[in-house]
């Protein structure tokens, strides 16, 4: 088996796009028409969200992300050569900032923000740099 | 019911039924009206009773009563939130969570679910829940022990009651005729 995408379910795909757009620079590879599912430019694993009206669809329950709740233990990391800049840009275009990028004792920079919907986004070096 | 017997119907959307209707959603909440009362309850719903030449055209006066007093209807984008999240959660996150996630007290969820519904909050998660555990047990062919689990009932023996109570018969095997084959 592959893994080939990571799906989260958000409250509103459009602005869950345009958010990782602008706070990531990701780019957007696909949104259906419902406006209930959309997949990210992120390689051959593509990081996809879908409309939490969906979850009923496939027979599934969810607990709904939300920024007040207590974080869903998962995160989405995001490698990049300048995390200070690049934690900037994602408070900037509205995330919830929790830790501003710091050195680990093996040398990476990491630093943590939360999504609209409330998921942990890691903001890092990579290892070795 | 008589061999050969058909019938059409139409499923509203939850929050829907009370202004389709043109009565409060509580008063008929429960209940299964039938023949006067149905019409002395809502006279509207006189005018789908004229007699047709056939199902197809009883099926037209139907969605055309329908979506024309659909028309205009809106729920409040807030009630409609916690009744979507009732659906999302398959009934089982607590009413208190649903209205901490709402900015709002259980009363107020409460209050606004009943209006909208005729149905408790608690009562419209029992019934979301119980659905679920249809599909689960009956389109995705999940074993019991596991359909009881993931549906989050407390056991088997509770999903049996559950069952039982809301449906009239056993998560072993589902009647043939449950819903008369309509999607759950």
């Amino acid at each position: 088996m592959k893994l080939r995408y990571t799906i989260i379910y958000v409250a509103d795909v459009p602005a869950t796009v345009d958010f990782y757009e602008r706070a990531f620079g990701l780019r957007c590879r696909f949104v259906h028409e419902s406006n209930l599912y959309a997949e990210m430019e992120t390689g051959e694993t593509a990081l996809a969200f879908a409309g939490e009206p969906m979850a009923e669809m496939n027979d599934l329950a969810i607990r709904p992300n939300r920024r007040t709740e207590i974080a869903a233990g998962f995160e989405i990391a995001f490698v990049t050569d300048d995390p200070h800049a690049a934690y900037a840009q994602a408070i900037s275009a509205g995330a919830a900032g929790i830790k501003p990028p710091a050195e680990k004792p093996w040398g990476q920079v990491v630093g943590y923000v939360r999504d609209l919907d409330g998921c942990l986004i890691e903001i890092c070096s990579s290892i070795g740099d | 019911m008589a061999a050969g017997t058909g019938y059409v119907g139409v499923r509203l959307r939850p929050g829907t039924a009370g202004e389709v209707l043109g009565i409060e959603a509580r008063t008929i909440a429960q209940r299964a009206l039938v023949g006067d009362a149905a019409l002395t309850t809502i006279p509207e719903i006189q005018a789908l009773c004229l007699s047709v030449p056939n199902v197809d055209a009883l099926v037209e006066r139907l969605t055309d009563f329908v979506a024309g007093r659909m028309h205009g209807i809106s729920v409040d984008p807030s009630t409609e939130s916690m009744i979507n999240m009732l659906h999302v959660t398959g009934g089982r996150l607590p009413v208190g969570d649903i209205g901490r996630l709402h900015g709002v007290d259980v009363r107020t969820v409460q209050r606004r679910i009943v209006s909208a519904t005729g149905l408790t909050p608690k009562q419209m998660a029992m019934i979301v829940q119980f659905h679920r555990a249809l599909r689960l047990r009956f389109y995705d062919r999940l074993d019991i022990v596991s359909t009881a689990i993931e549906a989050g009932y407390a056991d088997q023996a509770h999903m049996s009651r559950v069952f039982r109570h809301m449906g009239g018969f056993s998560p072993a095997r589902l009647p043939d005729l449950v819903l008369a084959g309509f999607p759950i």
